[in-house]
């Protein structure tokens, strides 16, 4: 049967007990010369559904609450376990074991700012009183008149709106940078999303990290809401060398 | 979802909570390790997906929905007439789930794309992220009024 892969951790890897992965199959090793790959069972070709991309990141989270763990992206499927052996530990050996060294001891922890769309704009406004004049003014236009200064008033709204959100989210990163050993910033999926970061954490500063964003949290909560999520395996942080044919 | 918020007596910590579908979705698909010819999981669907959440910038009705949202804020609830309103509207608009629309729109449609057999945090998932909590947003609410103070003085 076939195996699904989640990562690649050191071969003395202790999984919690129970794990389950794909279709509650139970997660097993393949072990070789020092690293392991995390697997269960799975069909030739696994569905893509909420039960599966869930279960994928949850082993993923639970093995790396204590171990450093290189998350696979999702949907890796090798046809056999001297396959998962020879393709992916043996010919990768070296890679494997470089990333495995230098992401020990670290998590991912990530940290996404969303304004509240009334409560940002209202900020909005009130930094910028032009803005509130011309909303003032265009409340005395009738609606059909005033469409296209409608929209002009929606376009200055727009760019007060993204140089706050710019503004807000680089002091937010540069609180949160010099806690970290990097980071990588994710997308922004519209202009209420002013921060969606990635932190590569040493597991022993974590409890500072989490009072930071907590100050952030706190700092921001009139305007918008953090999320914290993690611990995460580095998903962000297994970028292989440019010019490497063999991965992706 | 796990309470992400606790509050100690003089600092506000933070703890990391697990995943969503939607942040899921942005992890595992996209970044990771990957040998090419191994990858078998048909990811139709999944560019949709990403497209769906971009179209929000840049075109005239887009920025006709700004003049709208803010045309349509009562200012009058903000500012000088006190924070207990305010904070009541909030919660108002959170419970009608006009908040976080573009993140809403991904939600929705991951859930239709990978089907919903986990139905017991659909609720979950719907509800715009900053409800997800309910001790700690009353503990939020309760600790607002320093921090609005504190921004206002800095701004």
């Amino acid at each position: 049967m076939p195996l699904h892969v989640y990562g690649v951790t050191r071969a003395d890897v202790v999984l919690p007990d129970g794990l389950q992965g794909l279709y509650d199959a139970p997660v097993t090793t393949v072990a070789d010369d020092g690293l392991a790959a995390l697997v269960s069972e799975c069909p030739e070709a696994p569905t893509a559904r909420r039960a599966e991309l869930m279960a994928h990141a949850r082993v993923l989270e639970q093995v790396v609450e204590a171990q450093t763990v290189l998350p696979m992206q999702f949907g890796m499927c090798m046809p056999d376990e001297p396959t998962v052996r020879h393709d992916l530990l043996v010919a990768h050996r070296p890679r494997l074991g470089t990333l495995l060294s230098e992401l020990d001891g670290t998590v991912q922890l990530t940290v996404k700012v969303v304004y509240r769309e009334d409560d940002a704009l209202r900020e909005v406004l009130h930094r910028s009183p032009p803005l509130l004049r011309m909303r003032e003014r265009l409340a005395s236009i009738p609606a059909d008149a005033a469409h296209f200064k409608q929209a002009e008033f929606g376009q200055e709204v727009a760019a007060e709106l993204e140089r706050m959100g710019s503004r807000d989210g680089t002091e937010i990163l540069g609180a949160l940078a010099p806690l970290c050993l990097a980071h990588a910033e994710g997308k922004l999926l519209s202009p209420y999303h002013i921060l969606n970061t990635a932190f590569l954490v040493r597991r022993e500063a974590r409890t500072r990290f989490d009072e930071a964003v907590g100050a952030i949290a706190e700092q921001w909560n009139e305007v918008g809401t953090v999320r914290y999520l993690g611990p995460q395996p580095p998903y962000s942080f297994v970028d292989l060398e440019a010019g490497d044919p063999a991965w992706a | 979802m796990t309470v992400s918020a606790t509050q100690s007596p003089n600092r506000y910590v933070e703890r990391p909570a697990p995943s969503s579908l939607a942040d899921v979705v942005e992890v595992i698909l996209d970044k990771g390790l990957v040998i090419d010819i191994y990858v078998r999981v048909s990811l139709v669907g999944i560019e949709l997906l990403t497209i769906d959440a971009r179209i929000v910038v840049a075109s005239v009705d887009t920025y006709l929905r700004f003049a709208e949202a803010v045309n349509r804020l009562d200012l009058k609830d903000d500012g000088t007439s006190g924070l207990p309103e305010l904070m009541g509207d909030i919660t108002e608009s959170g419970a009608k789930g006009k908040t976080s629309g573009a993140l809403e729109g991904v939600k929705d449609k991951a859930s239709e794309i990978f089907g919903s057999d986990d139905d017991e945090d659909d609720e979950d998932e719907k509800r715009p992220p900053k409800r997800r909590p309910s001790s700690s947003s009353t503990r939020k609410r309760s600790s607002s009024s320093s921090s609005r103070t504190r921004k206002k003085a800095e701004s």
